[in-house]
């Protein structure tokens, strides 16, 4: 007996606007181009190992492993310490001091900024000419006027992202709606309370999302201050090892970094949902 | 005293002290850049009315709501009060519900209610657990009645337009009670993102609560049932187009209607009754031809008077557009 079955549009896995591709293939597809990376790289450094066992421009997988955990376990001769938990631990330091201090700030003064247009007038031109400086290029007199100490290196990234933060933060709450401010005072809000109720509450998920943003430029800021003045962090050792030709520590390095980026980006994105849930669900 | 005869006002002579006025609007200008919105618009209104506005869109209807809020001050004004003070800048003495963006999206529905409970408690009460309790089952009492009690722990940023704005109407009248605030209320088309059903339950009780809490309401709407059947007065608010100048540019609004309604009709049977669907035509017809100039006359600058129906003669009153008072008997 023949079934009636309506003809149903086939929907494409790949090509075209219409594409659904699976959850598998989705995977699939997104892995493709890593495993066709990573395999040049192990066929490149496998025949030119092959050519010269000696080569340290692309160095095999065996000989970063051994050259990570000679630095994990075996202490440094002159200190004593496992040079890598201290990198870690110089980098990771600077790193939090310098989003820590640089959010918390942005966040006090873009609210302030956002909600108060007299202090937005008095301050809007000095922001906007120091958002217009590159940090990088100041570096030398950063380094000339707070000297090679850690300060120097922390104000570095306050200075890199700080900056940026503050006007974000003003932007956002100059959008909220002047009706949300006006309704609140006629519930009976004083003008401190709609700072503190109103509009600091709701720029909290806006200032993690930022932190998240702005960690990449942080670690520019934290590899590029290492690499000029410093004895320790990450950024520090890889500059080092660059006078050696060491790829075989300095790729591992930089995957690293990546990984610590990659970790804190999620953990940002965690907090995020985790204590703002409304926060993706504003219309 | 007033000197120039042509300009003074016929004053009604049972008429001496000033009458209780919530609003009193006197010459007020009002614009954007080189726009003029509401031009020369004289609104007064006595305290406990239920004032309807309507008009066609962009009639200035929501800028006037934004005087009375205070978000915005007149250009120009000869008098400009509201609850016998100069206008000023928004405080809970005027309670608001806009079309959208009344409610925090960082706080869940409860929450949003009850923070009109908070910021009008003493700082002392914030602290003690039988307030907050106290505080907890109003604001729930008063999402029940507008129907959302399934809702409470729901961001506003979840929930549908008409969701969202029942929320807010309860959020601007939970203070009512405990704080006797607001004491105007001003609705923007409060009602409009309701299905029929809910938007009558919240009419009756609109009209419930305006009677306990004497409270004065200017509510702007579209729906002219709904402004006839809820209001004791609707003003129509129009732009007029000049034919002095020659030119026909659309100038300013100003009041072209003003009527008052008997605030004994407000029940549902009268919405049945031939004269209502009268009334309706009647500021239909008004919207709908903004070249039709209609004159408010001088002495009805004190027709908020509560003593006005009195010395008015039923002449007079039909041509100033007053409903008269059935005689009691």
């Amino acid at each position: 007996m023949q079934q009636m079955v309506a003809k149903m549009q086939r929907i494409p896995k790949f090509w075209g606007i219409h594409a659904r591709p699976g959850r598998v293939l989705t995977k699939v597809l997104g892995s493709l181009p890593l495993l066709v990376i990573i395999g040049m790289y192990l066929t490149a450094s496998h025949y030119r190992h092959i050519e010269n066992p000696s080569d340290k421009l692309i160095p095999t997988p065996l000989v970063m492993f051994q050259e990570m955990k000679q630095i994990m376990t075996v202490p440094d001769k002159r200190s004593g310490e496992i040079l890598f938990w201290t990198d870690t631990k110089a980098s990771l330091t600077r790193l939090a001091l310098g989003v820590g201090i640089a959010s918390i700030s942005g966040y006090l003064l873009g609210i302030l900024m956002g909600v108060f247009p007299g202090l937005r007038a008095l301050l809007t031109p000095v922001i906007t000419g120091l958002a217009n400086i590159n940090p990088l290029a100041l570096l030398v007199i950063i380094l000339v006027s707070l000297g090679v100490g850690e300060s120097s290196k922390i104000f570095l990234i306050v200075f890199g992202i700080g900056v940026a933060i503050t006007r974000s933060i003003q932007q956002s709450v100059e959008k909220i709606p002047k009706e949300l401010i006006a309704k609140s005072l006629t519930l009976g809000a004083s003008q401190f309370e709609v700072l503190t109720r109103v509009v600091a509450p709701q720029m909290l998920p806006k200032l993690i999302e930022l932190c998240k943003v702005s960690l990449g430029s942080a670690w520019i800021f934290v590899i590029a201050a290492e690499a000029v003045a410093s004895t320790e962090g990450l950024g520090y050792r890889i500059y080092l090892q660059q006078r050696y030709m060491n790829m075989g520590l300095i790729i591992p390095y930089v995957l690293y970094i990546s990984l610590i980026a990659y970790v804190t980006d999620l953990l940002f994105q965690l907090a995020l949902d985790k204590l703002f849930p409304w926060y993706n669900k504003v219309k | 005293m007033i000197t120039d005869p042509k300009n003074s006002p016929i004053v009604p002579a049972t008429i001496s002290a000033a009458p209780n006025y919530a609003l009193y609007f006197d010459s007020i200008y009002h614009g954007y850049g080189d726009k003029t919105v509401l031009e020369n618009v004289d609104f007064r209104v006595s305290q406990g009315s239920f004032v309807c506005v309507v008009g066609p869109s962009g009639c200035g209807k929501s800028t006037l709501l934004r005087l009375i809020t205070g978000q915005e001050q007149p250009r120009e004004a000869r008098r400009f009060e509201i609850l016998g003070k100069p206008g000023g800048f928004p405080d809970a003495r005027r309670g608001v519900v806009f079309q959208e963006y009344s409610l925090q999206p960082h706080r869940t529905l409860l929450g949003n209610v009850i923070l009109g409970l908070e910021l009008q408690a003493k700082p002392w009460q914030l602290f003690s657990f039988s307030w907050r309790k106290k505080a907890r089952a109003m604001a729930i009492q008063y999402l029940k009645w507008m129907r959302l009690e399934d809702a409470l722990d729901r961001y506003p940023g979840e929930l549908s337009g008409g969701m969202r704005q029942r929320a807010a109407i309860a959020q601007t009248l939970v203070t009512l009670e405990p704080n006797s605030n607001p004491q105007i209320l001003c609705m923007d088309e409060a009602f409009s993102a309701l299905d029929a059903g809910t938007r009558q339950d919240l009419q009756v009780l609109a009209l419930e609560l305006w009677e306990k809490y004497h409270i004065t309401v200017v509510f702007v709407t579209h729906n002219l049932e709904e402004a006839v059947y809820l209001g004791t007065r609707v003003v129509v608010l129009s732009q007029y187009w000049t034919s002095d100048l020659g030119d026909g540019r659309p100038q300013g609004s100003r009041i072209v209607m003003d009527k008052r309604l008997d605030p004994r009709a407000m029940r549902t049977s009268w919405k049945q009754s031939p004269e209502f669907a009268k009334i309706v035509a009647e500021i239909r017809e008004m919207i709908m031809n903004p070249n039709h100039r209609v004159h408010v006359d001088q002495f009805n600058q004190y027709s908020d008077h509560p003593d006005f129906f009195q010395t008015l003669t039923e002449a007079e009153s039909r041509k100033n557009g007053v409903i008269k008072r059935p005689e009691e008997s």
